[in-house]
């Protein structure tokens, strides 16, 4: 026997659903159906276009690649301790999540920019960050980690100690406990949250523009490329976009994949 | 004596506890012989899983001292705080869960505790290789914990506890998860594993504190109320507790190749046929909800028959508990009617050679 058949739900549901699903479908067929096809490949090909597309994947790739180092310690000290104020700083951490991205650019601006907390010391050792690509790096990475901190945290508890109990009878220390047990386990919720912050920085806008600038080739990443090109040659913007929502499709596929290891 | 971790010979180590749960409202004081299996029995929430959690170190108790041989895992007595993590304590525990990790194979599993203690990889499968030989199970040991029946997961986490060498094993109802085929297979691999190896077993069933364990302790209320050999407790039990699971039928005698002989000459028949060698002293074990009463003998019944006098009939839960001397039979209060049972008269027990287990007795 399969799943028990379920209730059923009333009709009306259906009518505000479909309405949904039409919300967000039909603005990506819009773009679709507005893309230039005869010029698409010289428009997606040209030089500014790839060195942004260029520039966006290296970028997300060392962002993902950070928020992967800093992520997995936070998340399993947050879903693993207890400590006084632990809630507060879970929701602080986490704030990247609702805070406008702007508003994101502006605190690494007055944290790493020339006159900023931690700017100026680093000015003098010869390290200078604002509108450079380690700051688009820094944008992503502060916009996206918290997505990586919160699948993990809650694969985490999903998971249960059980198994890091058993672990540590058969004399598991609790360093061979997180490497053989902790994170093998939890896996699939680490990819599909890498694969989660790889697409929201692939998709970073407003903290990168606001810290980094827009300089072709260096902070220039695809998004802020197709805001500029939306100006003067709207048809390389919506091939472009088209290129992004590709991009995206194939990582949520991606994602779904790691969600079902075993 | 060096207590080297893994010494299960049969000189295993003593265990000496003291310990006080403020919170759950335990107070324990408890020994153990070494390489004895004590079986703990107690009402739900009595005790019994703070007793292995202080053992092996997931729970910490408020005071108290866990002496393991020469070794003090625990002292927190006034002023002193010795404290061993779970993972340095070598004392192992299998739960009623059998918990294998799940994206490991049986074999990988049963080599985790070797490999954790700091053996090569070869050297770790090679040790869990054999032990999955002594479970009977080194054909599945490419197996993933999902290909494999509960049963034998249960007997994989037998062997990945014994793997890490632990000179105390601490066994949480292992049987109580089981379906009803599964627990005899798992029952015999423990019967074979255990002896020589310092053991707790909690347990709900009172057979199996009798076919496992060489004594019994009885948690009531947050501390223990009786310590014993199993047979003396369930036979004259002095807590309320021991009193109501008590009452099992033990018969014995010798092993004569096909059935136990008792000394009065009755032969008691087990199936399936245990792995005795003829001649050994056993016993056989069977509960009295097994038994059935006659009248008369039957003609050409496969069953046990004992011919007994009625001693003692008393009301026992929903059922009636007729006593015959040492033996004890419920059944229900319309077929001691029917009977017209009464002290005095002669009737015939009987219980099927399923319902029979047979062990050796040490």
């Amino acid at each position: 026997m399969s799943e028990p058949s379920s209730v059923g739900l009333p009709r009306w549901v259906f009518l505000p659903a479909l309405l949904g699903a039409a919300f967000v479908l039909v603005p990506l067929l819009a773009i679709v159906a507005r893309v230039d096809w005869t010029n698409f490949l010289a428009l997606v090909t040209s030089e500014s276009s790839v060195a942004a597309l260029w520039l966006s994947l290296r970028t997300a790739t060392v962002s993902t690649l950070l928020c992967v180092l800093m992520g997995v310690p936070m998340a399993t000290v947050l879903a693993r301790t207890r400590f006084p104020g632990q809630g507060l700083l879970r929701s602080l951490v986490l704030l990247p999540l609702v805070l406008p991205p702007v508003v994101g650019g502006i605190a690494l601006l007055y944290t790493f920019g020339r006159r900023g907390l931690l700017g100026h010391s680093m000015e003098v050792l010869g390290i200078e960050i604002a509108f450079s690509t380690t700051a688009v790096v820094l944008a992503q990475t502060f916009v996206a980690l918290p997505f990586l901190v919160v699948s993990l945290e809650g694969a985490l508890r999903t998971a249960g100690e059980r198994y890091e109990r058993v672990a540590a009878t058969l004399g598991a220390s609790p360093g061979t406990v997180l490497r053989r047990i902790t994170l093998p386990l939890v896996m699939p919720g680490l990819a599909s949250g890498a694969v989660l912050a790889f697409a929201r920085c692939l998709g970073e806008f407003g903290a990168t523009i606001t810290f980094a600038g827009s300089l072709q080739g260096v902070t220039r990443t695809l998004p802020l490329e197709i805001y500029l090109q939306r100006e003067t040659d709207p048809d390389a913007a919506v091939a472009l976009s088209l290129v992004l929502v590709l991009v995206a499709v194939v990582v949520l596929g991606w994602a779904r994949r790691g969600g079902r290891a075993w | 004596m060096v207590s080297a971790r893994g010494s299960s010979g049969p000189e295993g180590v003593a265990v000496e506890l003291e310990a006080t749960v403020a919170e759950r409202g335990v107070q324990l004081s408890l020994q153990i012989e070494p390489g004895e299996t004590l079986a703990v029995l107690g009402p739900n929430g009595a005790g019994k899983s703070t007793l292995l959690g202080v053992l092996s170190g997931l729970v910490r108790p408020d005071s108290g001292r866990v002496q393991v041989g020469s070794r003090t895992l625990v002292d927190l007595a006034e002023g002193r705080s010795v404290w061993t993590p779970p993972h340095a304590r070598g004392v192992g525990l299998l739960a009623q869960d059998p918990l294998l990790f799940p994206h490991l194979t049986a074999l990988e599993n049963v080599a985790f505790g070797p490999r954790a203690l700091g053996s090569k990889r070869v050297a770790a499968k090679r040790q869990a290789m054999a032990l999955l030989e002594r479970v009977g199970l080194a054909e599945l040991a490419a197996r993933r914990p999902h290909q494999v029946s509960g049963g034998q997961a249960q007997r994989v986490a037998l062997a990945r506890a014994l793997a890490a060498a632990p000179e105390v094993l601490l066994l949480d109802e292992p049987l109580s998860a089981l379906d009803i085929d599964a627990k005899p297979e798992v029952r015999q691999v423990l019967l074979e594993l255990l002896p020589g190896l310092t053991t707790v077993v909690v347990t709900h069933d009172v057979l199996d504190a009798v076919l496992l364990a060489d004594r019994v302790a009885v948690i009531e209320d947050g501390s223990v109320v009786e310590l014993g050999r199993a047979a003396e407790v369930l036979a004259t039990p002095r807590s309320a507790f021991a009193a109501r699971i008590a009452g099992l039928n033990l018969i014995d005698g010798a092993w004569d190749g096909e059935a136990v002989r008792a000394s009065d000459g009755q032969r008691i028949h087990v199936a399936p046929t245990p792995a005795l060698a003829p001649g050994v002293r056993c016993r056989a074990v069977f509960r009295p909800t097994a038994v059935a009463i006659y009248a008369a003998h039957t003609e050409g019944s496969p069953r046990n028959e004992l011919p007994v006098q009625v001693s003692a009939i008393e009301p026992h839960g929903d059922l009636v508990r007729v006593r015959a001397g040492a033996l004890s039979a419920d059944i229900t209060a319309a077929s001691a009617l029917g009977l017209r049972l009464r002290p005095g008269m002669p009737v015939v027990f009987t219980v099927k050679a399923t319902e029979v287990t047979a062990y050796a007795l040490g």
